[in-house]
């Protein structure tokens, strides 16, 4: 589904070069929930927006669904053993790449002026779909996300909870294979972050969604992963079947993280 | 009769001399002001984007368009009004056919009103939270879907905020023109209330003056806070 080789990404900051990630490589299946948790700065958020390319990696490669969206090798290619020419997706091959994947971020990022109905309407309006079919699509979004009696209302009237629940609708609109969420619950209640957790999971069992899980909370990987990655520092350091890697940590790092309650901001 | 009263009868007795002329003050004032600043917003309005835009960092980025239009709008800013006025003055009667009046003074207004709106839209538009930018392009909307979807309608109460704005310092800058024959209530308060000594002609232009950047003020800011929806609880 999503295959991630030896992935690299350098910052070219005024200070000189910043490493985020160093020689990640991430194997995700179909109707996987993948949970990737970290500390903070560890380079959780810019590995899961190479995966939609809302960062360009500095060198690696990326294939989903069999397509490579991104190929750059660190080796020059005469010194490859197989050398395989640099993929880097562009124009309107990037822009139906991204509308063929769903994001959630930390805060909703909704649009402050217009209603629930028009803010789920956002993303089918970018992808060009017809009016009508608009409607239709927005009424199912709606319903599937419990927010239908707010249709008419603007995100300064929601809850945070209400308010994920759209953005996570709207991440639907175009029926993506994937979702890629980064912390959507960190700004959230517990009892509020169970229930976008159940819904996603909802989402993952009767859409057959993909689902890649940024977060810093072990409970959130208890919850709904099953597979996890754990990111220290630039690097994957562990990964597996959540019951192999939660019974079994491996590293300090992952020992860490799974001592470490809720409020663990690191 | 009471001092009040007698004061009084004597604005009525100057407004039914002046009627004619204070209402064509008034008019001329309305009308270039309006016809000015909606110029100066079509013109102003594409800077403003491009120079957001091309900034490092944002959704086109473009160094040396972003530093070129910035310098230009900055040299446009620095030069006083009244030194546009008269160094316009053949371009001004190449456009209109004269370079005095109403319409004449039309033309340095919109060119001194282009950069302050350029960097008013600017503004209004860098206000936008990057996160709805980047869930835009997430989503594979293109600049231009960025910038008609969510750019424009995120900050149209601001931008509303900055036309209210807009006008009222061409009502301060047209009332200056009218020290050179622009026409509108400055040049009647130059010509009634300085030249010939009545300053109670002076007194009521300068009244209606504040009366037009009030209502102006009120009106801008009324419509944005009404249109904003983040104000709806
Ligand atoms: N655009 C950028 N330019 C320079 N450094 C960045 C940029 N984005 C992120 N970083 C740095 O990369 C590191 C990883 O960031 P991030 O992926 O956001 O971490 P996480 O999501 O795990 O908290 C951080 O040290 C951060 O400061
Ligand atoms: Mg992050």
């Amino acid at each position: 589904m999503i295959k991630i080789q030896n992935l690299y990404k350098v910052f070219k900051t005024e200070s000189g070069h910043f490493k985020a990630l160093e020689d990640v490589s991430l194997h995700v299946e179909a109707e996987d929930i993948y949970g990737i948790i970290g500390m903070s700065g560890a380079g959780k958020s810019t590995l899961v927006r190479c995966i939609n390319l809302l960062e360009e990696p500095t060198y690696g490669e990326i294939v989903i669904e069999g397509q490579c969206i991104f190929r750059k090798m660190r080796k020059k290619a005469e010194e490859a053993e197989d050398p395989q020419e640099n993929v880097r997706l562009t124009g309107s091959d990037l822009l139906a790449l991204r509308r063929e994947i769903g994001m959630i971020f930390q805060t909703p990022n909704l649009l402050m002026q217009r209603n629930v109905e028009r803010n789920i309407a956002f993303p089918l309006e970018v992808a060009g779909v017809p009016k009508e079919k608009i409607q239709t699509r927005v009424a199912e979004l709606m319903d599937l996300v419990s927010i239908s009696e707010k249709a008419h209302n603007y995100p300064s009237q929601l809850s945070g909870g209400q308010r994920q629940r759209v953005s996570i609708a709207r991440a639907l609109a175009n029926t993506p294979k994937i979702l890629l969420c980064d912390e959507p619950t960190s700004a959230l209640d517990s009892l509020t972050t169970n229930q976008i957790l159940d819904l996603l999971w909802d989402i993952n069992q009767k859409l057959r969604v993909t689902i890649i899980m940024i977060t810093h909370e072990i409970e959130i990987v208890k919850k709904i992963c099953n597979k996890v990655a754990v990111i220290d520092q630039t690097r994957i350091v562990e990964q597996g079947e959540i019951g192999q890697v939660l019974l079994n940590p491996g590293k300090e790092i992952t020992r860490q993280l799974l001592r470490g309650t809720r409020g663990n901001y690191a | 009769m009471p001092e009040s009263l007698s004061f009084l009868q004597a604005i009525a007795d100057l407004l039914s001399e002046f009627k004619d002329l204070l209402v064509l003050g008034t008019w001329q004032t309305l009308y270039v002001t309006f016809l000015a600043t909606s110029i100066a917003y079509v013109l102003g309005t594409p800077l403003g984007i491009l120079v957001v835009v091309t900034a490092p960092g944002s959704i086109a980025p473009n160094r040396p368009v972003h530093e070129v239009l910035g310098g230009i709008i900055n040299i446009g800013r620095s030069i006083p009004f009244i030194i546009l006025l008269v160094a316009l003055i053949p371009f001004t009667r190449l456009v209109v056919g004269t370079s005095i009046g109403p319409n004449a003074t039309i033309v340095p207004l919109t060119i001194a009103a282009t950069p302050f709106v350029a960097r008013m839209i600017e503004q209004s538009l860098i206000e936008v939270e990057n996160g709805l930018i980047e869930m835009a392009q997430s989503m594979g909307a293109t600049s231009r879907q960025i910038i008609f979807k969510v750019l424009l309608p995120e900050s149209l109460p601001s931008i509303i905020r900055g036309i209210s704005i807009t006008i009222i310092s061409l009502v301060g800058y047209y009332a200056m023109a009218g020290a050179v024959g622009g026409g509108g209530l400055g040049d009647l308060a130059i010509r009634y209330g300085y030249y010939r000594y009545k300053s109670d002609v002076m007194f009521v232009t300068i009244v209606l003056l504040v009366i037009i950047v009030e209502v102006i003020q009120l009106l801008g800011n009324g419509a944005a806070k009404r249109m904003d929806k983040r104000n709806i609880r």
